[in-house]
């Protein structure tokens, strides 16, 4: 997540925010500031591991649910926030220093300083806002954004909930943690090289657009429909997502977002499967009219299951296709091929002990069309492979934590082994540079309140 | 003839008390079992602690009570026009199938399929007051 722009700016995000919270606070509310004070429940209720952001099925209804679910003692003002810490050390020092202030290697960051209004207002109205200081850009900015109406009616016996979400960041509205907005890792270092190509959904439009869903979850089937668009540059300069030097990514049009999953809750299981994507004209030049065409389109499967309450297994897998049609780019000398195609697959088994202890393994792996121009790297490949390992220790998150439900932490340490990168195993920059000098530890501190 | 009688009386005493002695032991042990599994399934969402609401209500003196009758909770209008009242028997059914046996209501549990479960979970609900 980048946060470009000027301090002005982001006096406007933080004035947009604070809009936001006042009329939170207009309600004769009893201010409790979390959804676990909204519900009652302990985080390790909704979350895996006790912390977020993976759900469990709980977590996953709830969401789905609008974020109104509540225990119903008193209208809440639900305020939290969050913060990353973290130290990053590659197998070898980047080129270059990876951001102003830090060096090629080793770096301890303030990586993420999140102010959020979580929670719901009444049966219908719920989400959550996000604004986050990046200490790696310097700069604070507005993060994710989910607010939804949503009802619920009874039919034939099975409740039927449906509603709308306004939301900045395709996918982020969706419950399952095998979409890219909520995938493994769920915190990475900021201040390492990662892989360049990926496919649009996955991250390139995050915070630049503003997308109307409307989804029902009938019977175990979620199905949501609805489109993205480009706000004003001029809007997302004040909520510091863009600046003149670093302009948001502009659709041309309209872009159709769709989604369809099955769910089966057993309890003990939790089974899901689906399909979801977006089809996207990006104008690489924003002042002109030529457009690169972008279709994505992704499935998905995952898998939870709770022998007991002391033991935690789940699989989230995703496979995205993405089909491409670079006119705009061909024209410009951007790329060499008009029609090209982008593959991603990512799976992430994970296992936690008690709520407390978690080891997740992931493995990764990007393929696609070789296009000189487009990747810039020795071979013209987009591919990246390689696997991710974790291990983490969340102290608090239960009923009967310290602090609960105030205080949460998550200690990890996170490994990233590279097989290939940016299209090759060795050498891979033409500088000799191979993909296993980015080979990265990463250890967090990740707290909530 | 007397001693004889005296005999039998005591072995059937014996008997009894050797009976219900093991009728106790045995709901003492379906009410461990149903906890739990209370605590496995239940313990989310519901408190056992009177007055402690979750996202759903508290549990503590749940049977013999109507349904939709702690005060201040948020029950769905299914639940409020239910009519049940909270017997061993009734929660041994709606454990079974909660939208089942009362749809419309707000509680996303499936049910419990296996009989002895829920006969443990009501003995538990039996002994919080």
């Amino acid at each position: 997540m980048i946060f470009p722009a000027h301090a002005r700016r982001a006096g406007a995000a933080f004035a947009l925010f604070g809009c936001l919270f006042g009329s939170l606070l207009s309600s004769p509310a009893q201010a409790l500031p979390s959804f676990a004070q909204q519900t009652g429940m302990e985080c390790a209720g909704c979350h895996v591991g006790g912390f977020g952001p993976q759900l469990t099925p709980a977590g996953m209804k709830f969401k789905i649910g609008g974020y109104t679910d509540s225990n119903g003692q008193g209208l809440k003002v639900p305020l939290a926030a969050m913060l990353v810490e973290g130290f990053a050390h590659s197998n070898k020092d980047l080129p270059s220093d990876p951001a102003q202030g830090y060096g090629r290697n080793s770096n301890f960051a303030l990586q993420e300083l999140s102010v959020f209004l979580a929670g719901g207002v009444g049966k219908h109205v719920g989400g959550f806002v996000q604004a986050t200081y990046s200490g790696v850009d310097d700069k604070m900015g507005m993060d994710n954004i989910d607010l939804r109406l949503t009802d619920t009616q009874n039919l034939f016996g099975h409740n039927v909930v449906y509603g709308i979400s306004l939301n900045n960041n395709p996918t982020v509205q969706d419950p399952f943690n095998s979409v890219p907005a909520w995938r493994f890792p769920y915190m990475s270092a900021d201040l390492a090289n990662s892989p360049a190509a990926a496919p649009l959904i996955d991250g390139g439009l995050e915070q630049q657009v503003l997308g109307l869903t409307t989804y029902a979850y009938v019977g175990d089937f979620l199905l949501e429909s609805g489109g993205y668009f480009s706000p004003s540059e001029s809007l997302l300069e004040d909520m510091n997502v863009a600046s003149p030097d670093a302009p948001a990514t502009k659709l041309k049009n309209g872009a159709p977002y769709w989604r369809l999953a099955w769910f089966k809750d057993l309890h003990k299981q939790a089974f899901s499967v689906g399909t979801f994507g977006l089809a996207a004209s990006v104008q690489p030049d924003r002042f002109a009219k030529a457009a690169d065409g972008y279709t994505d389109v992704g499935f998905d499967a995952n898998w939870q299951w709770f022998p007991s309450r002391r033991h935690a297994f789940s699989v989230n897998s995703s496979f995205i296709h993405e089909v491409r049609s670079f006119n705009a780019s061909v024209a410009a000398g951007g790329a060499d091929h008009l029609d090209t195609d982008l593959e991603q697959f990512k799976v992430a088994a994970a296992y936690y002990y008690r709520q407390h202890y978690g080891a997740t393994v992931g493995f990764f792996d990007t393929w696609g069309g070789r296009d000189r121009a487009l990747y810039g790297n020795r071979t013209g490949l987009p591919d990246s492979r390689g696997v991710t390992l974790q291990g983490d220790w969340t102290p608090f998150g239960q009923e009967a934590s310290w602090g609960a439900p105030w205080a949460n932490a998550r200690l990890g340490v996170q490994y990233t082994l590279y097989n290939q990168f940016d299209g090759a195993s060795g050498n891979y920059d033409g500088t000799g540079r191979d993909a296993s000098d980015n080979n990265t530890l990463f250890c967090f501190l990740w707290m909530a309140i | 003839m007397q001693t004889q009688s005296l005999r039998r009386l005591l072995a059937a005493s014996v008997a009894l008390g050797v009976v219900g002695a093991s009728m106790v032991v045995q709901a003492g042990d379906m009410a461990a079992d149903g906890q739990d599994a209370f605590d496995e399934n239940c313990s989310v969402c519901h408190s056992v602690i009177a007055g402690k609401v979750k996202v759903g209500p508290p549990l503590a003196g749940v049977v013999g009570r109507p349904a939709a009758s702690v005060a201040g909770y948020p029950y769905s209008e299914a639940m409020k026009s239910s009519g049940v009242t909270w017997t061993p028997e009734t929660l041994e059914a709606y454990l079974a199938g909660p939208m089942r046996m009362i749809p419309g209501i707000k509680m996303s549990f499936p049910g419990e399929p296996d009989a002895q479960v829920r006969l443990a979970l009501v003995e538990y609900l039996k002994t919080v007051k």
